[in-house]
């Protein structure tokens, strides 16, 4: 099989997998964008990839190229923020974004980028922690340990919440227009 | 428990991306953009790209079939001089009649006709649609944008989905799509709010003219559609606001159709959405964007189609 062909093959079975893992991690309308960058990336270090599990290798890139795009998005809100007169097409943080869903999601969009990240690897993409490890580059006893601290933090956020039943309504600012 | 087994237990049902998937099509066309347009590293020259080029992502997805000649426009930004080689758009012929009762009232009454009218598509299922897309792309600074048609043919056969692309620059690729749903889904709405609020979940957009459009699209890219569905895309297109009876015109097959349109300025700078329909049937034979204020950074003349397709339906 031709590198093309095995790119190929890559792509129809993990697409999906990828593009959820971004849809997770940033506005629902870059989403395909993002997903797109990160099989670029993918293409272009083709000669890179694992002999054997390619899906964390997979997600590594996604999570740089990820990381990369909220960067870019932040430094468009900055910005923002100093007072320039601009419109950004912008769309509402992760944790806006997932806070109207239920207590899980409120408690994850309230946690460290970290341990979000962590936690999504196990919990939402569904890798064992071996696998989850290597997609963020370290080792199996260290991403124990960070998960079992992330779950800790996540229980504790979960348990903040429902002691106060005051908590605010998400709102959707896809739009921060701010004039000098 | 495990630490792993308690995480997944917690927030399994929590996914915000549960059962999400990209819009159909859109992994197929970008994996064949990224095999045709982006250069391999080898690993040791890596960090220093010897060539980079961005795909910029944005004016896609349209669809065309006559007078679509391949051309190249190179656009400001880089050394050449703008050369304008979008489709002529449409001549629509607003008759008294039309003008005379609103677009929504219009619509919904076809959606009746679609409905009672009950047809199931015809077997073998297949779908056919012709398509034109304007892409950039920046390229060390150059930024170029190409008319690129295709002819696009999903065929329901024994050993699954077979889609055939072919392009006018002379292409043809046939092969099994991983990513094609089945052509015919008795799931899918047949009311118009129902079908809205299903296609939501893949289109947050689709309350506005570009979302409509998007998702129609899709929908028609994607399924064999009955009368009753068919019925269901009239009334979503009828649900937008803002929309206006354009018009009688002869679509880019040479067929003859009522043209309903809405605008928006969603995607950046503003947009025209038309959606062409079969009087007789209900049908969507096809639709176009336009843009109608500025082009922006694409230097091209106002108004133009940056956009079009063609649903040519059953393929075979």
């Amino acid at each position: 099989m031709g590198e093309e062909d095995e790119f190929r093959a890559v792509y129809g079975a993990h697409h999906t997998a990828v593009y959820r893992y971004v849809r997770r991690r940033v506005a629902p309308g870059d989403a395909a964008d993002v997903t797109a960058e990160v099989f670029t990336t993918v293409w272009r270090r083709f000669g890179d990839r694992p002999r054997s599990t390619v899906l964390p290798w997979l997600y590594g890139v996604a999570r740089k190229t990820v990381a990369n795009h909220l960067r870019a998005r932040e430094s468009a809100l900055a910005a923002v923020r100093a007072g320039e007169s601009v419109t950004v097409a912008t769309a509402r943080d992760v944790g806006e974004q997932v806070a109207a869903r239920d207590a899980v999601h409120r408690a994850w969009s309230g946690l460290s980028p970290a341990d979000r990240e962590v936690l999504a690897l196990i919990g939402w993409e569904g890798l064992p922690v071996r696998d989850a490890a290597r997609a963020l580059g370290c080792g199996t006893a260290v991403f124990s340990m960070r998960l079992l601290r992330a779950r800790k933090r996540l229980r504790m956020a979960l348990d903040a919440l429902e002691a106060d039943s005051s908590l605010p309504e998400a709102t959707d600012t896809r739009k921060v227009e701010v004039e000098r | 428990m495990s630490t792993a087994r308690r995480v997944k237990k917690t927030m399994a049902a929590s996914d915000p991306a549960a059962g999400e998937t990209s819009a159909p099509g859109e992994a197929e066309a970008v994996l064949e953009r990224i095999l045709h347009d982006v250069v391999r590293e080898s690993a040791e020259v890596r960090p220093g790209r010897a060539r980079q080029r961005r795909l910029i992502v944005g004016l896609a997805a349209a669809a065309t079939v006559s007078a679509v000649a391949t051309a190249l426009l190179v656009l400001p930004g880089g050394s050449g001089s703008a050369e304008a080689a979008t489709p002529a758009p449409l001549a629509y012929h607003l008759t008294a009649e039309q003008e005379s009762t609103d677009a929504r009232t219009q619509l919904l009454q076809l959606a009746r006709t679609a409905r009672a009218a009950g047809e199931t598509p015809l077997t073998p299922l297949g779908l056919h649609w012709q398509q034109w897309s304007l892409n950039t792309r920046d390229d060390r600074g150059k930024v170029t944008s190409r008319v690129v048609p295709y002819d696009y043919e999903v065929l329901d056969g024994p050993a699954g989905l077979v889609v055939r692309r072919r392009s006018l620059g002379g292409s043809d690729r046939t092969r099994t799509d991983p990513f094609h749903p089945t052509l015919q889904d008795v799931g899918t709405p047949q009311d118009g709010q129902a079908l809205k609020d299903w296609l939501r979940r893949r289109t947050p957009g689709v309350d506005g003219p570009g979302g409509t459009s998007q998702a129609v699209h899709d929908l028609l890219v994607e399924r064999a559609l009955t009368g009753g569905q068919r019925a269901a895309v009239l009334e979503l297109i009828a649900s937008l606001p803002g929309l206006e009876v354009t018009g009688t015109v002869t679509d880019r097959a040479g067929r003859v159709g009522v043209a309903y349109s809405a605008s928006s300025d969603g995607s950046g700078l503003p947009t025209r959405y038309t959606f062409i329909v079969d009087p007789g049937t209900g049908r969507v034979l096809a639709q176009e964007e336009t843009l109608t204020e500025t082009a922006g950074l694409l230097n091209v003349p106002i108004p133009s189609v940056t956009s079009y397709n063609v649903y040519l339906g059953n393929a075979g």
